[in-house]
């Protein structure tokens, strides 16, 4: 690349970056880093002390859970990665971004997208599938601005001034290949109206669509950008190139291919096929590899320099964000192995695993990129490199203190859970038990989740201050290099340049990659429709009790409860019977959850009374003493929409549920008098009359139809009691 | 009736087909990397994060 002198000096084009663009992300992750984490640590609070629920739907669990998640990964993590791409593809490119137009739009598009979420969630807006809540007028806005983001890139592609393509770029073209499709599928839905819809995919399918996704957003929006940026600032903060660049190809092919086929390691004992979990199982262990030789060549490249890491709070974060991608690569496929995932899955253990990629690996190579860019955007200097390393302390202790207190927890309580004594009964057949149990944890976690955010208001004040001190006048830089026409393949290594400097050609092959695991995993599951034998037993909701399930989704109520029964004892005595793929084939979307921060719910129904449940919901307390769910004022005084119920019928049916005309037509009507059987045995127990068209009958009437369709005969159902 | 089908509709073939895909690839990738004469090239791409182009006005470092 040094061409410079002996060309001449008209060949050149001048040109500048596009840094307005990088700053307005700058400053977006910031804002919203400092707001996911503060919901982070709200919601741990939440989970240590209920009343911080502050009976008000807006602020329970279940609805704020979800904003949090959706907030660290999309509005946090998606402005740092923005920021980092813009000013690192620029960079590696030799050209400005294709569009400043496209380029604003894409960054207000998704601030918009973002005041959506915050809006929408807490009002219990929600699709229920976890990080993928948002309603559809909103995915498809999360759609369209990918495209843009992934149009101007693209652009910027083609109009490059150099040849060949820095390893980093690859990771950002195969993050926006592969998270648009993956988007795409998992939010296919019919809407029934404005701000509701029902998944295009039900039960088994549905949580293996959805799992394909989590998993892969894990992988594809936490990882493989990060990896770029990795491959980028690490060389860049030390300077000195990647230790292996050839390892870091053979990194990208492996880990993109390995990656995608591992979603199903969030289903094993479901009833899932049983080869899709094999496969998942499989994939996940053989993900270790790559995702280490990717570990190894980050810190190897700043082998030798030990002495820096110490004294320079940029390469402190990155080298530590690099330490704990490897922790927490180490940690995945260990929890995907089935026998140590039958003890850790639904537990607190997924909880930590999950903290400990996004505080350690992403918001320490988030922390260690701005330290890097900042001062660079606003040509000045770090305001201070005390606050610098008083965030390190105390985000790496906050994370410490977080990951413990949710390994204790997690391996607690599922021993509790499991615990069998001589004769054969549960030793803690009381879930709340297990649950009074990990509180000291939840504090721990709370104060330690609470040490990360004030590490990172920190940063934004030591930023803050960075750029009040920076030289008013600002001007863009301005560069020049040779035109890509002026820089031909040369000779040496000429089927390397085709395949590794040819974007479209590489896009392609990305593409395929990921295709190949995403069509052989999904594909026979999805047509296996016809495999599932539909139990005649298994009956469509009822129109009372589809109103009922959309208030479990509105609430969020699969962020503390599960739905699957898994093939084990323990969950035998606890629960009832083993959950089965034909039950779910109504459910649009599936509930399974992911954590029991509550017991499992698939056997609920018909366990207790109504008015046990009318009780409970008002305030659980009263009926478990120490319970820690939220109370539900709310569902008594919010009346059941009865005149949507055809829609949302015949929208379910459009999807395949076999409602009668009648059933579709006559929807409202006849959850009133569902209710109205519901109401008389609540009021013999006291309630006044005037309940019957609340929320709360409607949620009853789904809560204690959970389950039962398929039980051998009714009383079996009334014995587990 | 545990979904039996389902249960017989085991494809573990699968399983050794995707790992000989992933093998297959993992081979190429390493054999085209390590092919001859690409040591230099790919000293020269790892060195691009240190090429931004040549400045013109601002600070001149
Ligand atoms: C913050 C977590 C949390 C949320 C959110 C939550 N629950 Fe719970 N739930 C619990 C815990 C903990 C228990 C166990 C103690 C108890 O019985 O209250 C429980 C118990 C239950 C039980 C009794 C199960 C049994 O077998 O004994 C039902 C039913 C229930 N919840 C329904 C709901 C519904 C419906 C929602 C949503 C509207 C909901 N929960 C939201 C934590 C939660």
């Amino acid at each position: 690349m040094s061409t410079e002198t002996n060309v001449q000096e008209q060949g050149y084009e001048t040109f500048s970056y596009d840094d307005r663009l990088t700053k307005m992300f700058v400053i977006a992750t910031m804002l919203w880093g400092v707001i996911a984490l503060f919901l982070g640590v709200w919601i741990a609070f939440e989970l240590a002390s209920w009343k911080l629920n502050l009976n008000l739907p807006w602020f329970t669990f279940g609805r704020l859970r979800p904003l949090h998640t959706n907030a660290a990964i999309f509005a946090f993590v998606g402005n740092a990665i923005f920021a980092g791409v813009y000013y690192s593809t620029q960079r590696l490119l030799k050209t400005r971004m294709a569009s400043d137009i496209l380029g604003k739009i894409h960054f207000w598009g998704w601030q918009l997208i973002i005041v959506g979420a915050a809006v929408t969630l807490p009002l219990g807006i929600s699709s229920a599938k976890e990080y993928a809540e948002l309603e559809w007028p909103l995915d498809i806005l999360v759609a369209l601005i990918w495209v843009t983001f992934g149009v101007n890139f693209f652009l910027t592609l083609k109009q490059r001034r150099e040849r060949h393509i820095y390893v980093a770029i690859w990771f950002y073209i195969a993050t926006i290949i592969t998270v648009a499709v993956l988007y795409v599928v998992n939010n296919l839905a019919l809407p029934v109206g404005f701000m509701k819809s029902y998944s295009a995919f039900a039960g088994v399918q549905d949580a293996l669509v959805q799992w394909w996704y989590g998993h892969n957003a894990v992988a594809f929006f936490l990882t493989t950008p990060f990896l770029g940026l990795m491959y980028y600032y690490v060389p860049k903060a030390i300077n000195r190139p990647v230790y292996s660049y050839r390892l870091s190809i053979i990194h990208f092919w492996s880990l993109i291919f390995v990656y995608i086929w591992a979603g199903p390691h969030h289903l094993l004992y479901s009833t899932l096929p049983e080869w899709v979990q094999t496969l998942g199982m499989a994939f996940s262990v053989a993900l270790w590899a790559p995702s280490w030789g990717g570990m190894i060549n980050g810190l190897l490249t700043l082998r030798g320099a030990w002495d820096r890491v110490r004294k320079e709070p940029i390469l402190k974060f990155l080298a530590t964000g690099v330490t704990f991608y490897g922790m927490s690569t180490f940690e995945g496929p260990l929890l995907s192995i089935k026998s140590v995932n039958s003890l850790a899955h639904f537990t607190d253990w997924i909880v930590g695993h999950v903290h400990s990629g996004t505080i350690g690996w992403n918001y320490m190579m988030t922390s260690g990129m701005l330290y890097f860019m900042v001062p660079k955007l606003w040509n000045t200097k770090l305001y201070s490199n005390r606050l610098a390393n008083i965030q390190f302390w105390s985000a790496t202790i906050g994370l410490l203190l977080y990951i413990m207190s949710m390994w204790t927890a997690g391996i607690t309580q599922g021993l509790m859970w499991r615990a069998i004594d001589e004769t054969g009964k549960l030793v803690y057949p009381n879930f709340v038990e297990t649950v009074v149990k990990i509180l000291p944890m939840y504090w721990v976690r709370a104060f330690g989740g609470t040490l990360v955010l004030f590490g990172f208001v920190v940063l934004v004040y030591n930023v803050y201050k960075t750029i009040k001190n920076a030289p008013k006048e600002q001007q863009e830089e301005t560069f020049k290099a040779l035109p890509l026409s002026a820089n031909p393949i040369d000779a040496h290594g000429g089927s390397h340049r085709k395949l590794e400097g040819l974007p479209l050609y590489f896009s392609v092959l990305a593409f395929l990659a990921i295709l190949v695991g995403s069509v052989i995993e999904l594909i026979p599951s999805l047509v296996s429709n016809q495999f599932i034998v539909k139990d005649s037993r298994v009956r469509p909701y009822s129109a009372l009790e589809v109103a009922g399930r959309d208030v479990y989704v509105r609430e969020g109520c699969y962020t503390c409860h599960s739905q699957l029964v898994r093939p084990m004892a323990a969950e035998q005595l606890r629960y009832g019977r083993v959950s089965e793929a034909a039950e779910y084939v109504y459910d649009r979307p599936f509930q399974w959850g992911s954590r029991r921060i509550g017991p499992d719910l698939h056997r609920v129904g018909k366990k207790y009374s109504h008015m046990w449940h009318y009780r409970h919901m008002l305030n659980p307390r009263d009926v478990t003493p120490g319970s820690i769910m939220p109370n539900y004022p709310w569902l008594y005084k919010n009346k059941v929409k009865f005149g949507v119920l055809p829609k949302k019928l015949s929208v379910l049916a459009a999807l395949g549920a076999p409602y009668s005309e009648e059933e579709i037509n006559r929807a409202p009507e006849l959850a009133k008098m569902q209710a109205k059987t519901i109401m008389d045995e609540l009021v013999a127990d006291g309630v006044p009359a005037k309940m019957a068209d609340k929320e709360i009958v409607a949620l009853i009437a789904y809560l204690q139809r959970l389950g039962i369709d398929m039980a051998e005969d009714k009383d079996e159902v009334a014995s587990t009691k | 009736m545990k979904s039996q089908v389902l249960s017989n509709f085991a494809w573990t073939d699968l399983t050794v087909v995707a790992f000989l895909i992933f093998l297959g690839l993992f081979i190429f990738a390493v054999y085209w990397t390590f092919r001859k004469g690409s040591k230099d090239f790919y000293d020269n791409v790892g060195n691009l994060p240190f090429d931004e182009g040549q400045p013109l006005t601002g600070d001149k470092k």
